[in-house]
């Protein structure tokens, strides 16, 4: 049974074609998630959404390009608006503490205790490499991180950001030189 | 030939940016044979190299150990009970179209209102058109004749059509009382 024919089936309600559709391709989905996100938790939670989006827009996939290039377009898309929607949330939040309505944002002590989930987060923000790479412009971050971390050729990276062939290297090459000058600046100081 | 040579044994050695280009490149590459010689090389013989990049796979390894390679037993699972909170996309309660219309009688009285509202409508749409100005309640021939089209095009009972009858009454005497 083709991918397609599993996720037809899925859609419809058969619960063995959609453990089968999962499990081809839920790793991929997740590590892509959890290259933007950088976040077990969180890559986990992204994952889910995009088989729900997948699920929901089944009878949409027109079968033009791989069902995994449409799988990563909806993990990339997912991802970039999770981490878009956590900036909203954190500068509303300073925003809070700012005028006072949410505490002294100094004053964590008081705001209960630190989840696993924010321990681990804060580790991993202090990881030079993530950090740098979290600092590219967001094209240039999925171009590589789809290249260079998911290594899928530039081709189906192309067709995932639905851009050129020379989009897509060209975005490499700026994004390897910027990281380049991230890195040494980090490491070297 | 020779002159290929002596162009190759003559090539600099690779610079440093060259050198941290490529470590970017293999950034995600964690065993050393996947490093291409010539890096390999430069690293060997430089420290500052060396070091950027030892620091940049310590950091890397942390990060990656949080990646996959294997399917988690559990994913499907929990994204069924994630499913089944969500309002008509749950994998094992979902049921096609064409049976729901089949069997809820809820769903069949409610189209069967909406179409009993469309067919009053233009009825008495094209009445008030032809320039019926009796008034606004029917005559009972008018009404029993309605009703029996009605019934005849919705192919209902004579139970039915009694139903639909005194239904119309009550509701032609609350229009007549609203209208006051
Ligand atoms: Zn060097």
């Amino acid at each position: 049974m083709t991918d397609l024919e599993l996720l037809t089936k899925m859609a419809e309600g058969d619960v063995s074609a959609g453990r089968r559709f999962v499990d081809n391709h839920q790793v991929n989905v997740y590590n892509v998630c959890y290259s933007f996100l950088q976040n077990e938790h969180n890559a986990e939670d992204v994952a889910q959404e995009v088989f729900i989006e997948a699920i929901r827009n089944a009878a949409k996939f027109r079968g033009d390009s791989k069902l995994s290039t449409w799988l990563y377009r909806i993990a990339v898309n997912r991802s970039l608006n999770f981490l878009r929607d956590n900036r909203k949330r954190r500068f509303w939040i300073e925003i809070d503490s700012l005028f006072g309505i949410g505490g002294d944002p100094g004053d964590s002590k008081d705001q209960g205790p630190v989840s696993d989930d924010d321990l681990l987060e804060q580790q991993e923000q202090k990881l030079l490499i993530g950090k740098a790479i979290q600092a590219l412009p967001e094209n240039q971050r999925i171009a590589f991180t789809l290249n260079k971390l998911e290594d899928l050729p530039y081709a189906e990276v192309a067709e995932i950001m639905q851009t050129t062939l020379s989009s897509v290297e060209s975005l490499i090459h700026r994004a390897r030189v910027g990281l380049q000058k991230r890195l040494k600046n980090y490491y070297s100081n | 030939m020779n002159q290929l040579r002596v162009k190759q044994e003559i090539k600099p050695a690779m610079n440093c940016r060259e050198a941290e280009l490529l470590m970017v490149d293999f950034i995600a590459k964690q065993t050393p044979s996947d490093i291409p010689a010539a890096l390999s090389e430069h690293l060997s013989s430089c420290s500052l190299c060396m070091r950027l990049y030892s620091n940049c796979i310590i950091d890397f390894k942390v990060l990656a150990a949080g990646r996959r390679i294997a399917p988690d037993p559990g994913f499907f699972d929990k994204l069924s009970v994630r499913l089944q909170s969500r309002p008509g996309l749950s994998i094992h309660k979902r049921k096609p179209v064409r049976r729901i219309l089949h069997y809820s009688p809820v769903f069949l009285t409610a189209a069967a209102s909406v179409i009993l509202g469309i067919w009053i409508g233009s009825k008495w749409f094209i009445l008030t058109q032809a320039g019926i100005e009796t008034s606004n309640s029917l005559s009972s021939e008018e009404r029993s004749g309605m009703v029996e089209a009605f019934a005849s095009e919705m192919q209902l009972t004579d139970e039915s059509t009694l139903a639909l009858e005194s239904y119309f009454i009550e509701n032609e005497n609350s229009d007549n009382y609203d209208a006051q």
